[in-house]
């Protein structure tokens, strides 16, 4: 007899009082062996966690050097002493990071519970996670995390379960009074952050299936992007935030009243890459460091807010503008009336009349009607005004300073406002102001502290107009995941080493200097024919990025994962889509299995894969949470300067040559190996620093002597063209003559004879003596005993 | 204002948030500067990205470096104008990031093999807040003395100029060239 098993009740009708309640019954297809740690508790990883945190010793650069989360203290800690409960200064640090990456998580872990819980009422449990003919491994985080493979939206609602108890579990970590070494809060940042692109993935594959999204499209649309792509002639509404849900209310009403053509439909920050994934017809107006411009620029009619990255001051900024405000999530509500169940016609004609100046919306299905109805009547009512100020105003802000640089002290980037002030108000010129407004974040703390109430941020802007007005670009739409056979195509030679890496561009717009330093950056590896993935804020910066034509990276660049291939995979929570394609990588050239296998794979990445991230303006807690994510599964990141202040790095010692070691499955020995990659969390401080770091990040001790030969040429001839020499520590990745560059073999095997002391015979041009180890192409490296005792069947005396 | 009075001025952190509980950097003259390089037995210049931009700086490290034979750790690119003018840096692939986390590892023998080194003099770094966290881990964690030469005042150096304008700032520079 078959048994049906159902959700539900059975009642014994021969035991009285006994009946068997039967909770979610998961069908599960036997597609692959359970690994050995299937939705991993905190403790599950650890032993792995401790590998790396052995190889990379974590780093950290205090903030503040005292403790004051509990009422024993204030604790002073400095030079590392101990407080009241207990705990050190690094200690004390560790913890911190750890409730960063909490924060970092549990937004993307709301977010995603938010669309799964709107999905599953809106299609049901069973509609399906379809992403397209080509992407057959669907989650790629979810399998090789909790161990299942999620067929319907309904499916994703156990693993978030999964997730927020164990967010929750780490959290109570944190209490007064426990963990006693720093080793083990980091062990539990790790977690955090592997968890979190669990989550991510939820949430994206979520809204992929579900919306229609492109589903691995390399071929997605151009979509508009920058300041100066809004036809201003039309009513504006300005959707601020990381939810689509109430943006996609907002496009399907506009449909539906035939109104698409009529009103501009523009987003800052995520919001814009997932609206327009949901219509290509909706524009990017910019990053966080451009709501400020947007709102002072007068130019919105309306502004909607969700979640995450959205100015705590957005009501009182837009309130000054004589902007109304629609806030819709529990995250932000603004202090503003909940006016959800109300009668439409009466929120937008007090909108409209200033009577109020926001209201909080709970249902994104009533955002629509409302936000549309508002930006059309808003811009019937109000005139044209002039952006940012009047040119007469411009002159007497100027007038105001006496030059007493507080803004310079107040400044994230120390940015010589004073300089140009005195400029602009002794000669006229307004030039110097043009030089600050491409690094200027307009976070706006100059004006928190000029003595005489200078509109600071609105002088930078209102002299750089016409340079934001030229801020035009296109950006290829989120295409979500890399696609299974694309993963074939290059599994290979990113293993092998001949596509010498993939860089993934990530995060906030935090730069340290000029917006384009970015394209620079990433335009140097597109030409070297690395991978390039990128999303988020990076991804709408590319977009601005254009040359002399006018032309993007995105119209220069193809949309495939593929060598020379930019792709913009989208939204934040889509960097699961690029930890995805790595994992994939494992999975499908590799066909190592995924299911609850975490640090056989995460292992393999770390050994193999030259992926490396590039967080070059983060600033957000959910930055510090992906790059943490991406550290436990093997993937090293490059930061910009500002993240320092993350507080901690992971970085190895080159010349610890005890930590340098892995198993070799084919040899059954333990050996060195060259310390590939030496960071897992590095920041660099200039664009032609980070250029070097993150060719010199790609290299990986399984290389093939091409790939090496590969890797080591773009290193070498980076670090000549940016840093002006041979780098320092070229010598210690090669193995043999064969990882030489070609066209410098003799050069160099002259200076590791001399300079290093290495034995060459110059009659075959081989090397004798001097390399950490011997190639040797059957190389198998792991660093995890039970990987070892697996493939060699041989026990590991510990 | 002159040069003297700028050093005996109290002097603000280059950013008024980077506050921490324990001791303040020592606002120190460009003559001392000159006398512990001096007196030191292993110390070192380190540099920042700020020599690709400001020619200034590289002449200044190139005459420090002919005057007293101090190494110079080049970072964020700073080695390519300081090669072109024929100092060789110790190192000039790894990042301040780096090169602290180095400095802070007592058992580190330094790039010359010699040992760690005991005072650590910073120069030319673009961003104030990222020298001020490698300091802030250097006072913490490492017995390196450090000074800092900067434009701007750094709290968490020992030693620190004080924030000073462009005319002063190349001032106290040469002023260490001339002890």
């Amino acid at each position: 007899m078959v048994m049906d098993l159902r959700d539900g009740f059975i009642v014994l009708d021969e035991m009285r009082n006994v009946t068997i309640r039967i909770g979610k019954v998961i069908e599960e297809d036997e597609w692959e062996p359970m690994g050995p740690t299937p939705k991993p508790h905190i403790l599950d990883l650890r032993y792995w966690d401790q590998k790396l945190l052995e190889r990379y010793e974590p780093f950290y650069a205090p903030m503040q050097d005292f403790c004051n989360l509990c009422t024993m203290g204030p604790c002073e800690l400095s030079h590392n002493k101990e407080g009241a409960c207990g705990i050190d200064l690094k200690t004390q640090k560790a913890r911190l990071v750890v409730l960063a990456c909490l924060i970092g998580a549990s937004s993307h872990t709301a977010h995603a519970r938010h669309l799964v819980h709107y999905l599953v009422e809106k299609f049901g449990r069973d509609h399906p996670i379809d992403l397209g003919n080509n992407v057959n491994i669907e989650a790629p985080n979810v399998r090789l995390v909790f161990g299942i493979r999620p067929k319907t939206i309904g499916d994703l609602e156990m693993v978030l379960d999964y997730v927020e108890q164990e967010l929750v579990r780490v959290l109570h970590t944190l209490h007064t009074g426990q963990e006693e070494s720093y080793l083990d809060y980091e062990s539990k940042a790790l977690h955090v952050g592997m968890l979190d692109h669990v989550a991510m993935e939820v949430a994206d594959i979520a809204q992929v299936a579900a919306f229609n999204y492109p589903k691995g499209d390399p071929d997605a649309p151009l979509v508009e992007t920058g300041f100066g792509v809004l036809d201003l002639n039309k009513p504006v509404i300005l959707i601020i935030g990381h939810n689509v849900l109430p943006a996609r209310n907002i496009v399907d009403y506009l449909e539906e009243h035939g109104l698409e053509d009529e009103v501009e439909v523009a987003g800052l920050c995520c919001t814009a890459i997932d609206t327009t994934r949901y219509d290509p017809k909706a524009k990017i107006v910019g990053t966080l460091s451009f709501e400020l411009r947007a709102i002072r620029s007068g130019i919105p009619d309306v502004v909607v807010t969700d979640e995450q990255c959205i100015r705590a001051d957005t009501l009182r900024e837009c309130s000054k503008m004589g902007i109304p405000v629609i806030a819709t999530s529990e995250a932000a509500s603004r202090g503003l009336p909940d006016r959800t169940h109300e009668n439409p016609d009466v929120i937008v004609e007090d909108l409209v009349s200033g009577r109020a100046k926001g209201v909080l919306i709970r249902d994104p299905d009533k955002v629509g009607e409302i936000a549309v109805r508002v930006a059309i009547e808003v811009r019937k009512r109000k005139g044209r005004k002039e952006p940012f100020m009047g040119e007469e105003e411009l002159k007497a802000e100027v007038q105001k300073c006496t030059g007493c640089a507080r803004c310079v002290f107040s400044c994230p980037h120390n940015l010589r406002i004073d300089v140009a002030m005195q400029h602009a108000k002794k000669k006229g010129d307004f030039s110097k102001f043009k030089e600050i407004e491409p690094t200027c974040i307009a976070c706006g703390r100059c004006e928190q502290v000029c003595p005489k109430g200078i509109r600071i941020v609105d002088v930078i802007m209102k002299s750089s107009l016409d340079q934001l007005k030229s801020k035009t670009g296109k950006s290829r739409a989120g295409r979500g995941p890399i696609q299974d056979v694309e993963i074939r195509k290059v599994g290979q030679p990113i293993v092998m080493g001949t596509i010498p890496g993939v860089i993934a561009a990530i995060g906030c717009p935090n730069y340290p200097r000029a917006r384009e330093e970015l394209g620079q950056i990433i335009e140097e590896f597109l030409k070297r024919r690395y991978i390039v993935v990128t999303s988020g804020c990076h991804a709408m910066d590319l977009g601005m990025y254009t040359d002399e034509e006018g032309k993007s990276l995105y119209e220069k660049y193809p949309g495939s994962f593929d060598a020379g291939g930019l792709v913009n995979v989208g939204s934040c929570v889509a960097n699961s889509h690029i930890s995805g394609a790595v994992i994939k990588i494992a999975a499908i050239f590799a066909q190592r299995p995924l299911r609850g296998n975490y640090a056989e794979i995460a292992d393999y990445i770390l050994n193999r894969i030259g992926a490396v991230g590039l967080a070059w303006g983060a600033y957000s807690q959910k930055a510090a949470s992906i790059a943490t994510g991406f550290n436990r599964l093997g993937v090293p990141a490059v930061v910009g300067p500002h993240s320092t202040k993350y507080r901690r790095a992971y970085i190895g010692k080159y010349w610890k040559r005890e930590k340098w070691w892995v198993y070799d499955i084919k040899s059954k020995k333990k050996i060195p190996v060259e310390p590939a990659p030496d960071a897992l969390l590095v920041c660099a401080e200039t664009k032609e620093e980070a250029i070097v770091q993150l060719a010199r990040l790609c290299i990986r001790p399984a290389d093939t002597y091409l790939g090496r030969q590969i890797k080591l040429t773009h290193y070498i001839e980076l670090s000549q063209k940016y840093l002006g020499c041979l780098p320092d520590d070229w010598h210690l990745y090669v193995r043999t003559e064969a990882d030489l560059p070609v066209k410098m073999r003799d050069q160099l095997l002259k200076i590791l004879e001399d300079e290093h002391g290495w034995k060459i015979d110059w009659k075959n041009k081989k090397i004798l003596e001097g390399p950490i180890r011997q190639y040797d192409a059957g190389f198998n490296p792991t660093l995890v005993e039970h990987v070892y005792e697996k493939y060699t069947g041989e026990k590991i005396i510990r | 204002m002159s040069l003297d009075k700028a050093f005996e001025k109290v002097t603000r952190i280059f950013n008024p948030a980077d506050i921490q509980a324990s001791k303040c950097a020592s606002i120190i003259k460009p003559k001392v500067v000159a006398t512990m390089i001096k007196k030191s037995k292993h110390p070192v210049l380190i540099t920042g990205g700020k020599l690709l931009e400001d020619e200034k700086l590289v002449d200044f490290v190139v005459k420090l470096h002919e005057k007293t034979g101090i190494d110079v750790i080049a970072t964020g690119g700073s080695s390519r104008p300081l090669i072109e003018r024929g100092i060789k840096p110790i190192a000039t692939v790894f990042t301040l990031h780096y090169i602290t986390q180095y400095l802070i590892d007592l058992n580190w023998k330094g790039f010359d093999g010699k040992g760690n080194y005991d005072l650590a003099v910073f120069i030319g770094f673009t961003t104030p807040y990222y020298l001020s966290r490698m300091l802030s881990a250097l006072k913490h964690f490492s017995r390196v003395n450090t000074i800092s030469i900067c434009e701007y005042y750094q709290p968490h150096a020992k030693f620190s100029f004080p924030n000073l304008n462009e005319d002063l700032y190349y001032e106290a520079l040469n002023m260490i060239l001339e002890v």
